[in-house]
């Protein structure tokens, strides 16, 4: 009765365009930031070995990949039987690996350890100190409300 | 399967269930002791085979519990045959309020919330029992609480 239906497909496609679309502007970024001469979405490396063109699709390719993984990955969440730290360890661990086997597939590592895993451990502790300030404001708000409701 | 017939009669002063029967057997004897005995704060709950006509506000939890559900009350555990979704339905008027995918708690048997094992809210009951709220269920207990 209270279950969702899941909508397969339209995860896929708002994970695929998501993932794509963050990509774009992370790479971009990236582009600006090495004061590049022109746009390009892939290490020199991977040009070299596929071509521009080829190597600019599978980095678009990869990120939709990558945004899949995080969209689908979010179902952990809804898990009752385990704790939020556990579901957000989890998390983590599942979108870190498609990530990290993503950077190795375009060549770059490096960066991803340098740069993109302590920015998202960053980001995760963030997100998790938040839900669970909520969680305390939670608590107090429904024993304040229990409290009332015992004195009636 | 029984054989319900009702019959409306203006002349009545009390309203009357009557029974036919080939033999006594256990399916009547329940029907008959939950007839006797009903009310409508009342739930029918097993142990074992026997019937106890029950309170419900002396139910503390309900629970699942490999497909079939449980009742408990101050310190008792009884079964009961009913769907969840469908008790859920039963005792929302009675202060039930469904705090995960399998429990539904009487919140009036509420001792209070407790911040349990990082990240989840624990509820602790006054039979000393305790069980998990799930995040998404907050919102209905706020509701419930008016909070």
């Amino acid at each position: 009765m209270e279950k969702k239906k899941s909508n397969f497909w339209g995860n896929l496609l708002y994970g695929f365009t998501t993932g794509v679309t963050i990509g774009v502007f992370v790479s971009l970024f990236v582009n600006v930031m090495l004061k590049t001469d022109y746009y390009s979405p892939a290490t020199p490396k991977l040009v070299e070995s596929l071509g521009s063109n080829l190597s600019t699709l599978v980095n678009f390719l990869l990120y939709g990949v990558i945004g899949i993984v995080s969209v689908f990955s979010t179902s952990i969440f809804n898990i009752e039987s385990l704790s939020l730290l556990t579901k957000t360890i989890l998390h983590f661990l599942v979108v870190q690996l498609g990530v990290f086997l993503v950077s190795l597939v375009l060549g770059w590592v490096e960066s991803y350890f340098i740069f993109v895993l302590p920015i998202s451990i960053v980001i995760y502790i963030t997100i998790w100190l938040v839900i669970f300030l909520q969680q305390k404001k939670d608590i107090k708000s429904l024993n304040d409300g229990l409290k009332e409701k015992k004195q009636k | 399967m029984i054989n319900l017939q009702i019959t409306y009669d203006n002349e009545m002063d009390r309203e009357t269930v009557k029974i036919i029967t080939k033999e006594e057997n256990t399916l009547i004897a329940d029907l008959s002791k939950f007839l006797t005995e009903y009310k409508h704060d009342c739930l029918p709950l097993y142990k074992g085979t026997k019937l106890f006509v029950t309170p419900i506000k002396d139910i503390y939890l309900i629970r699942t519990d490999k497909n079939k559900l449980c009742a408990f009350t101050k310190g008792e555990e009884f079964s009961l045959n009913y769907r969840l979704y469908e008790i859920e339905e039963l005792l929302l008027s009675f202060g039930f309020v469904k705090v995960n995918s399998g429990e539904i708690v009487n919140i009036n048997k509420v001792t209070n919330f407790d911040l349990g094992e990082v990240g989840t809210i624990i509820i602790n009951l006054d039979n000393s029992m305790v069980c998990r709220a799930s995040r998404r269920r907050i919102k209905s207990i706020k509701k419930y609480l008016g909070v």
